[in-house]
């Protein structure tokens, strides 16, 4: 095609080569728009100096025409913005996608860069404040954890068939199965005896390690440790039961006691996941005292012995939040810098603790700006004040409450704030009155089977009970909201709690414990 | 005569449609021809005349069109679309009530029309 050919192919005079060169050059455009351009204005400079007889004729022809073109610069300028607009609708809209996404890029570069630049200060030992909170200035004599330590560290790990098996019973093992727990069981007696003399200590705390970068880093090696502590409470459970197999009951209670104690005592303090770990091993030396079938042989001081060491806790919280507003509090500190003043802006680190959910990280990234560091710990404190006012109710009271609003848990939330703050609110609060409640059921069976050991017959009322001594007060249903429901039934009894549902179900156990069907169910028992 | 640039550059679409109406043309000749129908009075400068040919283009007023002429060489040729023909007749019609309106206000010394 002729508009690409070269300059030489024309008859043109330099002057005017140079400044039809000048213009496409300063067009700055696509080389094939160029080569229009180009091709054009050489057509329009021949046809101009066509009349011309000689070199000089057309050299000031061309002087004159350039000289009516004007500024070789402008005219480049006008022509590539003209020929812009010639595009394509298809080439127009993806040239405005492509700026559009360009803006979106520069914008979420220029908003997230801040999150890369800066560092966090590290003021506080968290670490080192929680173990002053929980050793509460108490001297260390007074701790059970070296105890605790050695019968995590002296164990003998249960048969394989012993975790297996179905029967809870003792009574049920085969002859080489007896001689093999009578084995192990006589392998754990320092186990053992090393649990039964932290029990007997005023408290248990634990020692976290100062040196750990952060609080997840102090965690980590707890969790190692609970899962020992898990395992020697369910040592102590079969030590329990083989002793009541056994008619040992002096054995038995001291081994209840233990258990009953080693769960008190890590409960109400500590980290999140120690307090877990104490509510299920009370909740396990609760279960132990009567879900065996010699439960009626228990002589009457061994069950007040029992009931006296459930008693001691009943007004202690069964969770405390300290520690997981400690971690909170740490985790700020690792993600935000430090203005000096108390505030600082967000790092990279900080977004699972600034947020709730990808919606509001969104909004704020995009609208309304981060949250900054006094912002963030605003909001935690009002959440945990939240948790801390829906402690102070029943869970009755708090049936029609959404207790993982306003934050939503779910497994798939990245969000540290509400996978914590919400598990707090939920989960917490339904374990808190679930041990309250069975404590304050099992105390009562307890003192109603030692009236009946006393006296030969069970007692008309709960407030019989009371008005004799047997108890300190009314036990409380938290799922009733009020009195424990107690029937005296011919020559038995059957107290129970209203459970998950919230209803009088007239003492149906058919569901099981806590289930939302059904009632639970603490007196008559159930064996398995 | 030499008009105003701002003055002339209204109505520098219309004259190039109006005389595009006529039959298709390349730069060169378009330009010839306006001098030369306007008695040189419309002098289209040469440096806009490109830019606004691509304008018109772009607005799908003239459509341009690359062709071997008669002498062997290759010419874009501009024509008029039928969108460019509506564009006339509506621009046409605003300048003649333009005019109307001018001569109301200007009454018998403005005689142009």
């Amino acid at each position: 095609m002729e508009k690409n050919k070269e300059f030489s192919d024309f008859n043109l005079p330099a002057c005017a080569v140079e400044y039809i060169k000048l213009v496409v050059k300063k067009m700055k455009w696509r080389k094939s728009v160029r080569a229009d351009v180009q091709a054009e204005l050489i057509g329009h400079f021949e046809d101009a100096i066509r009349d011309c007889k000689t070199n000089e004729e057309k050299e000031k022809k061309a002087k004159e025409l350039i000289e009516n073109f004007g500024d070789a610069k402008l005219i480049a300028n006008l022509a590539r913005r003209a020929k812009k607009r010639c595009r394509p609708m298809w080439v127009k809209a993806l040239i405005v996608t492509a700026q559009i996404i360009g803006i979106i890029i520069l914008f979420i570069i220029i908003r997230s860069l801040p999150m890369y630049i800066g560092s966090p200060t590290i003021s506080v030992n968290y670490a080192e404040w929680l173990n002053e909170k929980v050793r509460a200035g108490r001297d260390e004599s007074l701790n059970a954890k070296p105890f605790y330590d050695k019968a995590i560290s002296t164990f003998v790990e249960q048969p394989k068939w012993l975790q297996e098996i179905k029967t809870h019973w003792p009574g049920d093992f085969n002859e080489q199965q007896l001689g093999e727990f009578k084995i192990w069981y006589d392998k754990n007696k320092d186990s053992f005896e090393a649990l039964r003399q932290g029990s007997a200590k005023p408290a248990y705390w634990n020692i976290y390690d100062t040196n750990e970068p952060n609080m997840l880093a102090v965690l980590e090696p707890m969790m190692k440790h609970l899962g020992g502590f898990r395992r020697i409470a369910q040592n102590i459970w079969w030590k329990v039961k083989y002793d009541i197999y056994n008619n040992d009951f002096n054995s038995a209670t001291a081994g209840v006691i233990a258990l009953i104690k080693l769960g008190q005592q890590m409960h109400g303090q500590g980290t999140l996941v120690e307090q877990l770990v104490g509510i299920s091993i009370e909740a396990m030396g609760i279960g132990s005292i009567f879900e065996n079938r010699n439960a009626v042989q228990w002589p009457e001081e061994k069950l007040r012995e029992i009931q006296i060491q459930l008693e001691q806790y009943v007004n202690n919280p069964v969770i405390t939040l300290d520690s997981e507003k400690a971690f909170m509090y740490d985790y700020i500190q690792q993600s935000f810098t430090d203005d000096g003043h108390g505030n600082g802006r967000i790092l990279k680190k900080g977004i699972p603790i600034a947020f709730d959910n990808w919606q509001e990280l969104v909004k704020d990234f995009f609208i309304t700006g981060f949250p900054d560091r006094q912002q963030t710990i605003e909001k935690i404190e009002s959440l945990y004040e939240l948790s801390e006012q829906r402690f102070s109710k029943t869970l009755f009271e708090l049936k029609n409450e959404p207790l993982d609003k306003p934050l939503e848990h779910s497994e798939k939330n990245p969000f540290l704030l509400a996978t914590q703050v919400s598990l707090a609110n939920k989960k917490l609060i339904e374990l808190t009155w679930r041990l309250k409640t069975e404590r304050d059921g099992q105390i009562t069976t307890i003192a109603i089977v030692r009236y009946h050991k006393q006296t030969g017959k069970y007692p008309d009322s709960l407030e019989e009970l009371l008005n004799k001594g047997f108890i300190k007060r009314i036990p409380f249903d938290a799922y009733k909201n009020g009195e424990m429901t107690y029937k005296k039934i011919g020559d038995s009894f059957t107290l129970y709690s209203f459970s998950n549902n919230f209803k009088d179900d007239s003492g149906d156990d058919t569901f099981g414990k806590w289930k939302d069907k059904g009632d639970t169910v603490f007196w008559p028992v159930k064996t398995k | 005569m030499k008009f105003e640039r701002e003055l002339l550059k209204g109505v520098a679409p219309v004259v190039v449609l109006e005389i595009m109406s006529r039959g298709r043309m390349y730069g060169y000749e378009l330009s010839e021809a306006i001098e030369t129908k306007s008695q040189k009075i419309l002098t289209l400068g040469q440096g806009t005349l490109y830019p606004l040919l691509y304008n018109l283009e772009a607005q799908k007023l003239i459509k341009g069109e690359w062709e071997t002429a008669e002498s062997g060489r290759k010419r874009r040729y501009y024509s008029i679309t039928s969108k460019g023909k509506e564009r006339l007749e509506t621009d046409k019609s605003q300048l003649a009530d333009l005019f109307k309106s001018l001569k109301l206000v200007f009454g018998t010394s403005f005689s142009g029309v």
